[in-house]
């Protein structure tokens, strides 16, 4: 056919098929299309850490549990039995999880209306509604906000999603999950979680700064999340910074549907409380979101000094094996040492973490608790990291924080145990055994 | 055609072609590749101009079936008349592209004996110890595990050949012997100039492909295996930063200037292992000597030990 159209039309053919395949196959400008927003969420909202028994093994490769609510009853799914046996909703029954898809048009209009007033578009994000202090501290900016997002789509939206879910087109292939940052809560971090008496409760601060760097530059051992030091620091600056803004508004999100909906049992549908109005929710909100990102910034975890010097043989071993007997919690032991508590870390990471069973987290995904004779430390490796872990926990995840019921020297002895732990040759000089 | 012809000849001085070799490596490889380069491009050369001769010479031709039929009983005979019988062409298209193939094979023994056999993997007792470093491909990075400094201070003066060995041994594909002051790194690789590098390949997830185009290394990392490679690179390119303070690459250390384009190595997956494939990349940062490679170990093992700030 093309013989009898002629050459003129011929190479005009094949310039229009040639430009539209590179522009199809998304040749453009690297940037978000100003059409595409943040829609409103229609994955299940996870309000708690107990979906179910601890189990031995994992999700499935290829499957993330909670996409949709449908999902859930779906055979190799981890819930499929839970779901199953109980004949009526019974997650959504008892509040375990809120499926957003129940609301009405209307309100759900409403929300997205809102939203998108505060927090923009992709290609035009911004967040208002916090003061300007915390803007710039918090470096908010929509200039810094348009170019993170520009980075995020070509470095992390593959994984995280375009709103920061955590759903992906590769999340349900890569175990542990990628991080849904619309609970605005986050594992790594060295910000205070111990609140002491008569203080507001720091459970589940948000991280600092420095720490989401951290993490965008060393990547995270032992998943999929790679490092990424090879870009320049000033671009690494404005993801973080749209890290914060994807997390400020999918907390506001998470919280409005949370807290102004109830569960119609005879329709099953979500219907709105009475003499709630969305965007002024929204509006109040907001600010108290911005306000706990900013104080997080200036609240680090208290490390106290450590206790000798790193050289001294003598002393290490001592630590290392007091390290050991709070591990086990050990309690004679421990009363002819004088030492009253015990920090049982042994009832989580069964034989050292190696017979350790998976459980539910605060993202209703299943995790682990770690196996310390490996030596691979997500939250990272340096003693300091797992001084952080232990005094603070790990939010989410179900590791519990011992900042107020161990001494600074306690932690201390028991970060040396745990760093001596994987080494055969270690553990043999500084006198323990694991078996 | 012709300007394919032209690209390949303006391409060298334009810097649009093999990056130059920075490593005892590049000879070998570099006289590999040029030669099956020349062989190759002259038979391309001269086949592809003998047709379009011959397709303007015998353009509106009849054709050998017509102009002499054939009264062969076969039918390919009938079809190729004039190629019947001939067994001294046959011969020589036989056994030219023999002689050359059996040159090449014989040709790379030397190169491949050097860079990739693995009696020549250097050990402790050799010439020069290396220095050896693990490196575990990963999707979509590469983890570098060190030695710490000590260890490889002694390793230098030739002491400490039981604690060499262990480094080195390996079951199904992860480290046995991991050391508690191993120091560790992500996507970049230091070295000094002159100094043979051991690197003990692995992968943790499919199969990658380390490839640094300078050094002239390249080999599969498959999962459960380990893979012993080793370049000794012959330029420098890192200086310690004053303004920044920290070690940049990309500086011609003969001149002492900036040249990112042939002096930034990097390491490139060579092996489609996932949608990340694209930004699986390290660099190589060579210093001009021993001393300010100790100078960066420390600092980055100090780093790594860190008990933080103590804020009682």
């Amino acid at each position: 056919m093309l013989v009898k159209v002629g050459h003129c039309s011929a190479v005009l053919f094949l310039a229009v098929a040639m430009a539209l395949s590179l522009s199809l196959s998304g040749c453009d400008s690297n940037s978000y299309s100003a059409a595409i927003r943040y829609l409103v969420r229609t994955d299940p909202l996870v309000t708690t850490d107990k979906l179910g028994e601890d189990r031995y093994n994992p999700d499935r490769p290829g499957q993330l549990p909670i996409f949709s609510a449908g999902d859930l009853r779906e055979f190799p799914n981890p819930f499929f039995k839970d779901a199953a046996q109980e004949k009526e909703d019974n997650f959504f029954a008892q509040r375990k999880m809120i499926d957003p898809t129940k609301i009405s048009a209307e309100n759900r209009k409403t929300l997205q209306d809102a939203l998108d007033e505060f927090f923009g578009t992709p290609a035009e994000p911004k967040v208002e509604l916090i003061d300007t202090q915390a803007r710039d501290k918090l470096k908010l900016s929509p200039e810094q906000l348009a170019k993170g997002s520009h980075y995020y789509r070509i470095h992390c939206l593959h994984c995280h999603g375009v709103p920061g879910n955590g759903r992906g087109p590769t999340s349900r292939w890569i175990n542990p999950h990628p991080r849904d940052y619309r609970q605005g809560i986050f594992k790594f971090q060295s910000v205070n979680q111990v609140s002491k008496k008569g203080e507001e409760s720091k459970a589940n601060q948000k991280p600092s700064r420095a720490d989401l760097m951290r993490t965008l530059q060393e990547g995270i051992e032992g998943t999929a999340m790679p490092a990424f030091n090879l870009l320049s620091d000033g671009d690494l600056e404005s993801l973080v910074s749209y890290v914060i803004h994807l997390s400020i508004r999918g907390e506001v999100e998470y919280d409005t549907i949370k807290t102004n909906f109830e569960l119609n049992k005879d329709a099953g549908t979500l219907d709105l409380k009475s003499r709630v109005n969305l965007k002024k929710y929204v509006k109040l909100k907001t600010p108290l979101v911005g306000q706990a990102w900013l104080d997080a910034q200036s609240d680090p975890i208290p490390v106290v000094k450590f206790p000798f010097p790193e050289t001294d043989v003598d002393k290490m071993k001592e630590s290392v094996q007091r390290g050991q007997d709070l591990f086990l919690a050990d309690v004679e032991k421990l009363k002819k040492k004088k030492i009253e508590v015990a920090a049982s870390c042994v009832s989580c990471h069964t034989d050292y973490g190696r017979q350790a069973k998976f459980r539910f987290d605060e993202w209703g995904t299943l995790v682990k608790p770690a196996d310390l004779t490996r030596g691979v430390y997500r939250g990272g490796r340096r003693p300091v990291d797992l001084y952080y872990r232990i005094h603070s926990g790990i939010n989410g995840s179900g590791m519990a924080n011992f900042g107020g019921t161990l001494s600074g020297q306690q932690i201390w002895d028991l970060v040396n145990f745990v760093r001596v732990l994987p080494y055969k040759a270690m553990r043999e000089k500084y006198g323990i055994s694991i078996n | 055609m012709l300007a394919c012809l032209a690209l390949f000849v303006i391409a060298p001085s334009h810097g649009w072609w093999l990056p130059p070799g920075m490593s005892t490596h590049s000879e070998d490889v570099d006289f590999l590749f040029y030669i099956i380069l020349y062989i190759t491009g002259f038979f391309f050369i001269l086949t592809e101009a003998i047709l379009i001769v011959f397709m303007f010479k015998y353009a509106g031709h009849p054709g050998p079936a017509k102009a002499a039929p054939s009264t062969g009983p076969n039918i390919f005979q009938k079809m190729f008349p004039f190629l019947r019988d001939q067994h001294h062409v046959e011969m020589a298209w036989t056994v030219v592209p023999a002689a050359i193939l059996l040159y090449i094979a014989f040709a790379q023994v030397p190169a491949w004996l050097r860079i990739k056999d693995r009696s020549k993997t250097p050990t402790f007792g050799g010439k020069q110890v290396p220095i050896q470093l693990e490196v575990s491909a990963r999707q979509f990075e590469w983890r570098v595990r060190y030695p710490s400094s000590e260890r490889l201070e002694k390793w230098m003066k030739n002491e400490g050949k039981e604690d060499f060995k262990s480094f080195g041994v390996f079951h199904n594909g992860q480290p046995k012997y991991k050391q508690m002051d191993d120091v560790p790194a992500v996507n970049e690789i230091h070295l000094w100039k002159g100094q043979t590098i051991l690197v003990h390949l692995n992968t943790l997830d499919v199969i990658h492909s380390f490839n640094i185009p300078f050094m002239r290394v390249k080999q599969d990392a498959l999962p459960g295996k380990t893979i012993p490679v080793w370049f000794t690179p012959t330029h420098a390119n890192t200086r310690f930063d004053d303004k920044k303070q920290r070690w940049v690459d990309g500086i011609n250390m003969e001149t002492g200037k900036e040249d990112r384009k042939f002096y930034r190595w990097e390491i490139a997956c060579a092996e489609l292992c996932g949608w990340g494939h694209h930004r699986m990349i390290g660099r190589i940062y060579v210093h001009e000597t021993q001393s300010d490679f100790f100078k960066w170990l420390k600092q980055t093992e100090i780093e790594n030990l860190s008990h933080g700030k103590a804020s009682k």
